[in-house]
């Protein structure tokens, strides 16, 4: 039993920055970087902004609003004012395809 | 007490509470105003004010600083009505209709080509690419939060080529926050944030007027786009197309247009310098580009204007091609770039 949902072509990631994507109702921001792609809530725990809008340094993706930074590779929160980490999914790119897991 | 809001240039209006903000009552009323953080935050519903009073509630002096404010700029998400407002907004414009989406974008290219300008090229992402008509712009959302302006000097017919990409024009402006790093660090594979398309700058193809098309320096990227639109679609409609810059060389892609020249038989070209040097070795016309138009079309008043450059030129185009050209004000179109001296 696979619980991998096909979200998108991997030509739909954009490298150096976050795609916000919506399987099964979530909202996602997937961001593809120079060692692999990682897939984080899109909207951040903090205040009503969108992820994949942020800048991306490194392994972390500063939000928009407020500047919160968040690490891509877990969401945890590297630099406030967020204090709750955003929900990291686990994410495999197969075949030309972007697989998230919605079951984790 | 309730207020009137009109929103210029749609005209779309709405009324607004005395305890509620103007955001709150557009979204309530169905009116697609801007908006991000709906917090003070983030500045994505700032917008001009043309009439009328408001208090603001509190917010990030990114989003609206004290300078802005007394500009008359506002923050509809925390800002109250104190009496009748009208304010400016291009986002809510039905004209065109095409959704404006924020995007990551990655310089593709970096060419120079003159002493000042750079012809930026950056790849759209490829999921949902975002559509626009020849003649529209982007801005750049730069991390402090504010903005800079530029036209896509192609046309979107050529976006079906992948990947998706789109051309800038971008003119130096010593010391600006955007242009010092275009013109010193930033690099191929470089991310950078825009948000589009915007503007009410596009050909009106339900006319059969000739074109008169106006540009003063880098504000020749929008009329390249709408060159490259009508050769696409076949608009046969003659147009004369008049370029001016101080020098020769800032007639950046003058070798572009001889080119278009062969391939449009509706299409004039005349090149107007206002400053040529002996070394220039200029034999062409001289003077100030819009005046150009003007000795040649002393009658305007059945065509169709299109310009795009420095306020003064465009300004003084328009102010002249009504008054003494007959030119129907309507017919004069011009995206109003205040040109934000980019500090």
């Amino acid at each position: 039993m696979s619980n991998w949902i096909d979200v998108a072509a991997e030509a739909d990631l954009f490298e150096g920055a976050g795609i916000a994507f919506a399987p099964e109702g979530q909202d996602i921001a997937v961001f593809k970087l120079e060692d692999g792609v990682y897939a984080i809530n899109n909207l951040c725990s903090h205040g009503n902004a969108k992820l994949c809008d942020g800048f991306v340094e490194g392994h972390n993706v500063e939000c928009p609003f407020h500047q919160a930074l968040f690490d891509l590779r877990d969401g945890s929160v590297r630099c406030g004012p967020a204090t709750e980490p955003a929900k990291s999914w686990p994410v495999k790119v197969e075949g030309g395809r972007v697989y998230l897991n919605l079951a984790s | 007490m309730t207020h009137h809001i009109s929103v210029e240039p749609s005209g779309l209006r709405f009324q607004a509470l005395a305890d509620e903000t103007l955001l709150s009552a557009a979204i309530r009323q169905g009116v697609g105003m801007p908006y991000g953080c709906k917090d003070g935050a983030c500045g994505s519903c700032k917008c001009k004010k043309i009439s009328g009073t408001v208090i603001h509630g509190p917010h990030q002096d990114k989003a609206l600083s004290a300078d802005e404010e007394a500009q008359g700029l506002v923050l509809t998400c925390c800002a109250t009505a104190q009496s009748d407002v009208v304010l400016e907004s291009k986002q809510v414009t039905p004209e065109g209709g095409l959704p404006v989406k924020k995007m990551p974008v990655r310089v593709a290219s970096l060419e120079k080509k003159s002493h000042d300008v750079i012809v930026l090229k950056l790849q759209l992402p490829a999921n949902d690419v975002m559509k626009y008509h020849a003649g529209q712009y982007i801005e750049f959302l730069l991390r402090d939060g504010s903005r800079r302006s530029y036209s896509m000097a192609n046309a979107p017919h050529t976006l079906e080529v992948a990947p998706p990409t789109v051309e800038l024009h971008i003119r130096h402006m010593p010391g600006g926050k955007f242009t010092d790093p275009v013109f010193t660090t930033l690099k191929e594979k470089d991310i950078l944030r825009a948000e589009g398309p915007y503007g009410s700058f596009y050909l009106r193809e339900d006319s059969d007027k000739p074109i008169v098309l106006l540009a003063s320096g880098t504000g020749f990227a929008p009329i390249k786009a709408l060159i490259e639109h009508m050769q696409h679609r076949g608009i046969t409609r003659p147009a004369t197309l008049y370029w001016g810059g101080r020098r020769p060389s800032d007639l950046y892609m003058a070798d572009l247009v001889e080119a278009r020249l062969a391939e449009m038989p509706n299409l004039r070209y005349v090149p107007v310098i206002s400053n040529a040097e002996a070394e220039d070795n200029w034999t062409g016309r001289t003077g100030f580009v819009h005046q150009a138009v003007l000795q040649d079309f002393p009658d305007l008043s059945g065509h169709q204007v299109y310009a795009c450059g420095a306020p003064i030129v465009v300004d003084s185009a328009k102010r002249d091609y009504v008054a003494r050209g007959g030119l129907p004000e309507e017919e004069f179109y011009a995206d109003a770039f205040t040109s934000a001296a980019d500090k």
